[in-house]
């Protein structure tokens, strides 16, 4: 029987992940990538919620968040693709126009 | 039972994840990515969300990840970063934050009372899920924004896709530095070093 705390565990694990990749990573898509994780890991934690008090509320909202970070993604790799014709690279520190 | 394939799908997502974030190669992260994406639908599956779990192989594995791996492989990034374990203060104090964030939850997690989860298979078919989602008036004005942002989302990237002018492109390359042409050029800089 899967708890309710088991869904949060594996949830935080996931978002703990995403965010030291966000913060660790030099390359652009790969913190894209991090970020999508972080953003199942909620998903994961909503469904669980869902689950736990049997409304399917949560649900709805996980699709939501689906369509956020589909729109997310095609912002973020359209700028990406940009920035590279610009500058080619895709290194953060060397995206560097707006630096102090 | 259901709780050891849990545990199984969520080892195979934590080590995609791991394998993700320490991937040199941004297209073995993708598809580690993928391969974590789709050990979560599995636990949708087993948290009574087939509709979600099937969204999210549509979707995320079948959308959102082809089209990853599509820019990566049309920018042609390869080994962008020039060490593995980048050892500068940043990533001690990525380590550290991503550390504090987690213990932070845990201890939040383990300090409410968390009830055991009603007895009894209740799957939410895609009758209940649409029921909930086109009748509460909250929820139906999000997807009405959400429409909105959709079709933002794809003016913008439409708009930033497009060709360059002429004076666009001189001033690129008016900005941009002599020594990187290429498109590996920031492979091979020193992992302390910023550029001036």
């Amino acid at each position: 029987m899967i708890q309710t705390i088991h869904v949060l565990w594996l949830s935080t694990i996931l978002f703990v992940i995403g965010t030291a990749g966000v913060l660790i990573r030099r390359n652009a898509i790969v913190m894209l990538m991090s970020v999508e994780l972080m953003l199942n890991a909620v998903n994961l934690a909503l469904i669980g919620f869902s689950r736990q008090f049997r409304d399917v509320t949560g649900q709805v909202y996980v699709i939501f968040i689906m369509t956020v970070a589909a729109a997310e993604v095609a912002i973020g790799l359209a700028l990406f693709v940009a920035v590279f014709r610009h500058k080619r690279t895709l290194d953060t520190q060397k995206i560097d126009l707006l630096r102090w | 039972m259901s709780l050891v394939i849990f545990v199984v799908f969520g080892c195979v997502a934590v080590g995609c994840a791991l394998a993700m974030v320490f991937a040199r190669n941004p297209v073995y992260g993708a598809i580690a990515l993928i391969v974590c994406l789709a050990a979560l639908a599995g636990e949708y599956l087993l948290l009574d969300a087939p509709l979600l779990a099937a969204f999210q192989i549509l979707v995320y594995a079948g959308a959102i990840m082809v089209l990853y791996l599509f820019v990566i492989m049309l920018l042609n990034v390869r080994r962008e970063e020039g060490c593995r374990w980048c050892t500068d203060w940043r990533t001690y104090l990525g380590f550290v934050l991503a550390g504090l964030i987690g213990l932070s939850f845990l201890f939040k997690a383990s300090n409410v009372a968390h009830p055991a989860p009603p007895v009894g298979f209740h799957v939410y078919d895609v009758t209940g899920v649409a029921y909930t989602m086109f009748t509460d008036p909250t929820l139906l004005f999000i997807i009405e924004a959400l429409g909105v942002l959709l079709l933002m989302s794809v003016v913008g990237a439409i708009y930033l896709g497009r060709r360059f002018s002429a004076e666009e492109e001189l001033l690129m390359k008016h900005d941009q530095p002599a020594g990187s042409s290429g498109t590996g050029a920031a492979g091979d800089a020193p992992c302390g070093e910023t550029t001036p």
